[in-house]
Formats: C-alpha cells, structure tokens, sequence
C-alpha cells in the first residue's frame, strides 16, 4: 500500500485557509520580504519551501552578537506550578527582558506576526514526571495569543501522538482551537535533508506548516549527549535520530540545528525546568529528580544549554555524583554548537538574570 | 490491518514496505490531508508486535545493553538502539517488530541473490523495519532507516509465514530486503516454524551480528548470503555507518559452522571498486573461507544518498570478476546487468555452463545430481551448493 510520497496537494494551504486568511497571510509574507532586506541565509532546497521565517527574531540575536553577550533569563518561584499566574507572570517577565519590551504583548508581538503558524516543540517522551508541563505551554500560548495569534495556527507537536498523550497533551487536530499532533500523524516531509553529517527527513510540521518554533524543552541529562536541553529537542523533528547518538551525539545535535529550518524558525526557547533531573536521564528516574521551579528563557539556544548543563553539573555536585566529563559524557555539542556560530557558550559572555 | 487490505491483498499486489510520508485522510485546517484518519492509532498493536530481545544485558539505572550487533548499544529507559526498531522500556528490551512485516513477497531464489541454493526454487521474502548501518547507497532505505511507526505494515506470525510460504509452494523463507539481524527475534522464531514445516530459511545480510546470537541463528538456517560491502574499515565507516572487522569475524563463523554462505560486493565507483581491493578482498575469501564461497559483483545504481555517482560501469563488474577468478575464486558472478555472461554458472574445471540465466530466471539446470550433491555432467566435478 503506497501511503504517498508527496503528503501535500499543491496549494494546500490556499485551499485550507479562508480567503480572508490567506490573503493576510500572503501579504504579510509580502511585507516582510519587501520591507527590508533579506538576510543572507544558505537557499533552501527544493522540500524546504515551507513558508517565510522572520526577521525580528534574528535581529535580537543579530544584537546579541553585536554586544558578544548572550542573555540567560532563569525565572523562578516555588509556587509556578501551583499558580498560573505565577508562570504566566514569570514567562512574560523574562520574554519583556529578552526583548525590551515595556509590557508583554509588545513583547511577544516583537518576535511574533499574527500571521505566524507557531509550533510549539515540547519534550514528552519521559512520561507525565519529565516532559514538557501543559501548564508552561498554556502560559506559551496565552503569550503567543497576545501577538495576535489565533489559536488554530498554534501547534503542539512532538515526535509521538502516543508520547504527546503521556505528557498530558490532548491530540487535536480538528481544525479548532490550539493543534495538538505527532510527527507519526503528520508524516515527515519526502525530501531528504543533509546537514552536514545529518542527513534526515525533516518533519512535515518544520517543512510545510510552521513559520515560527517555541521550543519548549526540559531540564535533565542524558546518557549519551550529556545533557538534553534545548537544541536536542529537536531530534523529535526528525525520521531517524537513532542514528545520531555516537560520539556522545556531538557534532549532530549542533550539526541538525544549524539547519535553517530549525535554527531560523526558533524565536523563542523556554526550558521548562520546573522538575530538573541530573541522572539517568532521558528517561524519568525519580531519585534523581528534583524540583528547581524554573524557566530558562532564551533565544540563544546554545547559551541556554550551556546554562543548563551548568545547573544539571550542579545539582550532581550537590548530590555527590561525578561530574558530566568525569562520566564520559560531557555535552561537547555545545561547544561544537558555539564554533558552528549558532550561539555564545562562553560563561562570560552569558549574561544570566535572575528572575 | 491498516487502511482494510486483508493479508492475502497485501501479498497480491506485490506491495514492499513504504514509508509514512503522507495520509490520505482530510481533516481540515491545518493540516489537510497530511493527518492519518481519526483514531488510527499509528503506534503498533504493542501486544501482536512486541516481545523481549532475546540478547541483551542489563546495567545501571535501567539501562541495558543490547548483545545482538557489534554496536552493543547502551539503551536507557524509554530510548532505543541504533537500529531504531527496539526499545528499553523500564529496563526490560523490546523488539518493536516481531510479527510486524513492512514487506511480503514470493521471489525467485536468484533474486537474493543465491546460485548455488535450490535453483529455479521460489523464496517467501519478508523484512520488518530498520538497521543497524545506513549505507548512503541502500535500494531499501525507505524501510530500513525508518523507524517501525512510520513504515507501513502488517502482522505475520511466524506461524504464518511458514503456512503462507508452503501454501506458495516456497521451498524457503528469506529474511531480506531490510538488516534481518535488527529483527532477530523474529528471524529466529519463523525459522523455527518454518524448519518444522520443512521449510529452509536464508538470511540476507551485512553479517554485522556477534559470534553468540549468529551460531545460535545457525541452527534453524539453511543458507546465508552476506553483504560485503567493501574491504576497508573508511568505506566502512564513511559509508556505512559501520565497522569491517566484525563483518570478516562473522564471515569466518559461519565458515566455520559449515552453513551454506554466498557473498555480494555491490560495487560503488570510485569508492570500493579499485583493482587493489578487490584483490586484497578475494585473497582473503579464498584464504579464510575456501575458494568454493560464490562472490556476486553487482551493479550500484544512485539512490538515497549517493545521486552524484553513475551506475557502475559493466567493464569495472567484469574486471571485479576476473580478478576474483584469478585469486582462485571458483564462482564468481555479475549481477544487475540481465543478459551478462558473468549471471551463468559455469563448471570451474571444464567451462561447461552448468545454469544458465536471465536475470532471476533460470533458463536451463544442467547440473547432473549425485547422492553426495552435484557435479559437471561434462568432466563430473563435483559443484558445491544447496541443491536439494
């Protein structure tokens, strides 16, 4: 039985929006492309096409760079998970930090459109104890929401619609209200995509819907990478990460997020690192899980692994275990990640604010 | 079974394993017609497809180690291995695909390709999902570097395959097209039907398992072509994703265990095709495994990966041939080029043309059968192989 090769009618997207929709959505894409300059980034190839990434997100990170620092928000509180409010509140604060906004929606409208498809890239194959929590994604929504974005052009999605159901996520794929899919359901995008040693068939949600990424990952190590933070995420946008997993992952993990489906349509990472675990991860080990009560908000994402492998490498200090190198395991992607130009992983070109 | 198609339709339209890569079912914004229909659940029947590795150890945290492939892979909780197709689940390893097939089908036993094993003879072919290398070359990859939820498939016990096999009058079973070795529990257990039912099995593979689990497998096998896919460890690892050493181990085993064996070298231009190697390489066949051990020198055709190089030229598969002839290889063969000379089984004393073939098909079998094989009708050498 031949499922297809080509998942997508031509003019897909014409014909699933309303007229209205699609027309606000072409002539954003219109303005954006015409307003200013392009950005000199590598073409896509044929597969890529997707649809247009923004310019704002880069010009944060094209400030960063100029400054050569990189900021970290860590936002804590020990009732996030108890009070919405407190995690709305804590998510909108670091976001108005990390771009200057005066008040949330202006914030959030700085490195969002309206006419943005926004995936929101969560981690649930740990189970319901160390996935991505809905309450961090509900408060990611309600941001996104401020910029404008209707709920039906927000997507939760994880490799899985089985891993996504034992996260607490609810797959919704009506057409109403936030979507909420698997890269099994969704299928991956037919044309193989190599980045440098990377070679892979991207998910169709990358490739053909979304604009826009909040990658929302988790806090804890791995056994093989060292750690599993926010560029590792998105081994759940991939066919075959199994195949990515020598050398202690390192150089793909950094290889597979320099390709600019991921690395320019991530605007916004938010670690969710309300449970933290520093051993025996990726899988959820109780005795090593701990409660850390935060954010990390970012949109450097080597920065903010770097910042959480730093917390990770803490809490094994703090419970006698062996350091990450000492156990063979050290998180060189980010090094790797950083030489590749993708982000600062210099501590003293990490600017970590508190929250 | 998926999408409606009975087991008996599957078979009948020939249909090899597919990937996922799209749905038929119309859903609505935002999706189209990308999502599969509602409440297929597209993860398996975890009951039909799952059942404990059978090598493997445990190791802290509830990680384990699995011992069936040189990778030993060291699998945490909830993870898998490198063939993606097992997974640790709470410290216990599971194949994901044990009586799951992507791909069914009835060949002809020359199709493997096996000379020398019951020519003319039809194979019941069937393969699950995954590997354990990704050879930037593969002809199967859209099963064989996917993971089982996103390949299309369908259950077949291994009681199954040993009745559908009879029922084809398959004289035997052939676990192919994909890296058998990353569905050995299955492997094993259809043998053992099949070998109850008098059925032969012959695996097909890159011969990238260890010693234990491969002489275990040998004894419900009847015949083992092995992939070998250069004779450097950079091919190897460059290419493959794998390693050589293991490969020549698992080669010495098996002539060691005296099972019937058969090697292909698909041969890549400018990659693993110089004079030199292919030297090295026979010396070694004929050194280590005897000069009776058929080489089949196939023709690369782009795919996957590797879409900037041409097929491979047919003086270089004529050159690979003599110059396994001249190292003292007594069978050696052209394939992927129907109609070749190099396809016939000649005697190696005589020259009398023993089998004559096109393709897959054997045109005529003159082999003249005695109680201890076969031999030249010609000149009575004898000819070694599987022929009844």
């Amino acid at each position: 039985m031949n499922k297809g090769a080509h998942g997508v009618r031509s003019g897909g997207i014409a014909r699933l929006l309303d007229r209205r929709e699609w027309l606000r959505t072409v002539a954003g894409a219109f303005l954006t492309t015409a307003a200013r300059p392009l950005f000199p980034v590598p073409s896509l190839s044929r597969g890529e096409r997707g649809a247009p990434t923004r310019e704002r997100t880069r010009a944060v990170s094209e400030a960063e760079a100029l400054q050569k620092k990189a900021m970290v928000v860590v936002a804590r509180h020990d009732a996030i998970l108890e009070d919405g409010r407190t995690l709305a509140g804590l998510l909108n604060q670091g976001v108005m930090l990390l771009t200057g906004g005066n008040e949330p929606a202006q914030a959030w409208s700085s490195l969002f459109e309206p006419t943005d498809v926004v995936g929101i890239k969560v981690n649930c194959i740990a189970g319901r104890h160390l996935s991505t929590h809905p309450e961090v994604v509900a408060a990611v929504v309600e941001g996104l929401k401020m910029a404008g974005i209707s709920e039906k052009r927000i997507i939760i999605w994880d490799r899985l619609n089985r891993d996504l159901r034992r996260g607490g996520f609810e797959i919704n794929t009506s057409g109403n209200g936030v979507q909420c899919v698997g890269n099994d359901a969704v299928g991956y995008d037919p044309n193989l995509i190599e980045s440098g040693s990377v070679g892979s068939f991207f998910s169709n949600l990358l490739t053909k819907y979304c604009t826009a990424v909040v990658n929302v990952p988790v806090l804890k190590d791995h056994d093989l990478a060292g750690v599993s933070l926010s560029m590792k995420n998105f081994y759940g946008a991939i066919h075959n990460p199994n195949k990515y997993h020598d050398s202690n992952c390192n150089p793909y993990v950094a290889e597979l997020y320099s390709h600019p489906l991921i690395r320019e349509k991530v605007r916004l990472t938010v670690c969710d690192a309300i449970v933290g675990q520093y051993h025996g991860g990726p899988s959820y080990v109780r005795a090593y899980a701990r409660r850390y009560n935060g954010l990390l908000i970012a949109t450097d994402p080597v920065a903010l692994d770097r910042v959480g492998a730093d917390i990770i490498e803490a809490m094994r200090r703090e419970n006698g275990l062996p350091s990450l190198k000492e156990q063979g395991r050290e998180p060189g992607y980010i090094a790797t990640a950083a030489a590749m130009g993708l982000g600062i992983d210099a501590p003293q070109k990490i600017e970590t604010v508190p929250v | 079974m998926k999408y409606g198609w009975s087991r008996r339709d599957f078979l009948l339209r020939g249909c090899a394993g597919v990937c996922a890569m799209g749905a038929a079912s119309s859903l609505g914004w935002p999706f189209g017609g990308l999502v599969r229909s509602a409440g297929a659940e597209t993860t398996p029947n975890e009951n039909e497809a799952i059942k404990e590795v059978m090598f493997y150890d445990n190791l802290d945290t509830l990680r384990v180690q699995c011992q069936i492939c040189p990778k030993e892979c060291i699998v945490a909780d909830q993870e898998r291995g490198y063939c993606g197709n097992k997974e640790n689940r709470g410290g216990i390893y599971y194949t994901l695909v044990y009586s799951r097939c992507c791909a069914a089908h009835v060949d002809p036993i020359e199709k493997k390709p096996l000379f020398h094993y019951l020519p003319g003879s039809q194979a019941f072919s069937i393969s699950t999902a995954g590997c354990n290398f990704e050879c930037r070359f593969c002809q199967n990859w859209q099963i064989s570097q996917f993971r089982p939820e996103d390949v299309d498939d369908f259950t077949l016990t291994p009681g199954d395959v040993a009745n559908l096999a009879r029922a084809r009058g398959c004289a035997t079973v052939a676990y192919t097209y994909g890296e058998p070795v990353v569905f050995y529990t299955y492997m094993y257990d259809v043998a053992s039907a099949a070998r109850e039912q008098g059925i032969g099995s012959v695996m097909i593979s890159n011969g990238y398992i260890k010693e234990k689990p491969l002489r275990k497998l040998c004894e419900v096998l009847t015949g083992v072509k092995i992939d070998l896919k250069a004779f450097t460890e950079r091919f190897y690892k460059e290419t493959c994703s794998g390693e050589l050493a293991p490969v020549l181990d698992a080669l010495e085993c098996l002539h060691d265990i005296g099972i019937w064996l058969e090697i292909v070298v698909l041969l890549v231009p400018t990659l693993n095709d110089s004079d030199e190697e292919l030297r090295t390489m026979a010396q070694w066949v004929v050194d280590k495994l005897g000069a009776n051990v058929p080489m089949h020198f196939t023709r690369f055709h782009p795919t996957y990966k590797i879409k900037n190089l041409p097929p491979t030229p047919v003086g270089t598969l004529d050159r690979a041939r003599e110059i396994a002839l001249e190292a003292g290889v007594r069978f050696a063969y052209v394939g992927n080029v129907p109609g070749h000379r190099g396809e016939n089984t000649y005697c190696p004393q005589c020259a009398n043309v023993l089998i004559r073939r096109l393709g897959f098909h054997v045109l005529s079998n003159a082999l003249a059968h005695t109680s201890g094989g076969a031999e030249c009708p010609n000149c009575h050498t004898p000819i070694p192989g599987v022929w009844s």
